[in-house]
């Protein structure tokens, strides 16, 4: 494959991903400049040291926005502890912005599955969106979030029962 | 799975695509000046391919330079001094010359050699 070709195709990669990659991350760090940058540092990683293996993008990227996701994380904790020893610095969460206007039935039943997602443990979380919404497979996911099968399946099924038990109730509420 | 887990993972899911085509004009910008930083981050084609082409070339290039030389019969004597002194310099030296009763043999073997030199002129 040519240099261009290569390019290309990796263009149409990313712009085929993007968005959903962006709202995954944006459900874990509920910060849309902060979910921005993560993704791009993940587009950059991708296109740096991955860029010739074209048939494993899908993964490597989902590998790419998992670890940064989880250094994310650590690093939110440090700041915690930071705070908590009499720092000034804060975390900040906000909500996205697609949540925020939400005028309608449609708008409110879609901040009600954000929240209700970002409400979800991390592992959790993470493994419901790979599982459902990029419809990975319990071993795919498991690659991803670099965890055992075993763990994919118990993250997934406790995902569900807590989905379940937040909308349910709120859609049949909204709907009577 | 129940077939009620399903029907709401899928309307969940189908929940998440039509907020996915939401997406704001600046973050859409925003994405697309990301793909473009990312895609100046491939590195260019490896040169490893052409590394025998240029190492034949070199290889070419230096036995060319030394059958001019030994055709035109260029190597003087002086060169081939300098090659004897170039062998000397990279040879390793033996410390143990740098001792006492050495040192007064090489002045002695000096001396020698510089009354030969008045004779033969």
């Amino acid at each position: 494959m040519s240099e261009h070709a290569r390019r290309l195709a990796l263009d149409s990669f990313f712009a085929s991903v993007q968005v959903k990659a962006l709202r995954q991350i944006e459900f874990a760090v509920k910060h849309r400049e902060e979910a921005l940058d993560i993704l791009q540092d993940a587009m950059m990683r991708l296109a740096q040291k991955y860029s010739g293996q074209q048939s494993e993008w899908p993964m490597l990227f989902q590998r790419i926005i998992q670890n940064a996701i989880r250094d994310w994380y650590r690093r939110q904790k440090v700041r915690s502890i930071m705070s908590w020893f009499g720092s000034s610095e804060e975390i900040e969460h906000v909500v996205p912005e697609s949540a925020e206007a939400a005028p309608d039935k449609q708008h409110a039943k879609m901040r009600s599955i954000e929240q209700a997602l970002q409400s979800l443990p991390h592992r959790q979380q993470q493994a419901f969106i790979l599982r459902a919404w990029w419809g990975y497979d319990t071993e795919e996911a498991a690659a991803a979030m670099a965890c055992s099968a075993g763990s994919v399946k118990t993250h997934y099924s406790r995902a569900l029962h807590k989905l379940r038990e937040l909308l349910e109730h709120e859609w049949i509420a909204e709907d009577t | 799975m129940s077939r009620q887990d399903d029907k709401f993972v899928e309307a969940v899911v189908q929940e998440l695509d039509e907020s996915s085509t939401m997406l704001d004009a600046e973050t859409q910008s925003r994405l697309l000046e990301m793909r473009r930083s990312a895609l100046a981050q491939v590195p260019a084609r490896s040169h490893k391919s052409r590394r025998p082409l240029v190492l034949a070339l070199a290889g070419s290039c230096c036995a060319a330079i030394l059958s001019v030389f030994i055709y035109f019969g260029s190597v003087s004597n002086s060169d081939l001094e300098a090659i004897d002194d170039m062998e000397l310099l990279f040879a390793g030296e033996d410390l143990e010359m740098l001792q006492d009763q050495d040192l007064e043999f090489y002045l002695w073997l000096e001396t020698q050699e510089s009354e030969v030199s008045v004779e033969d002129s």
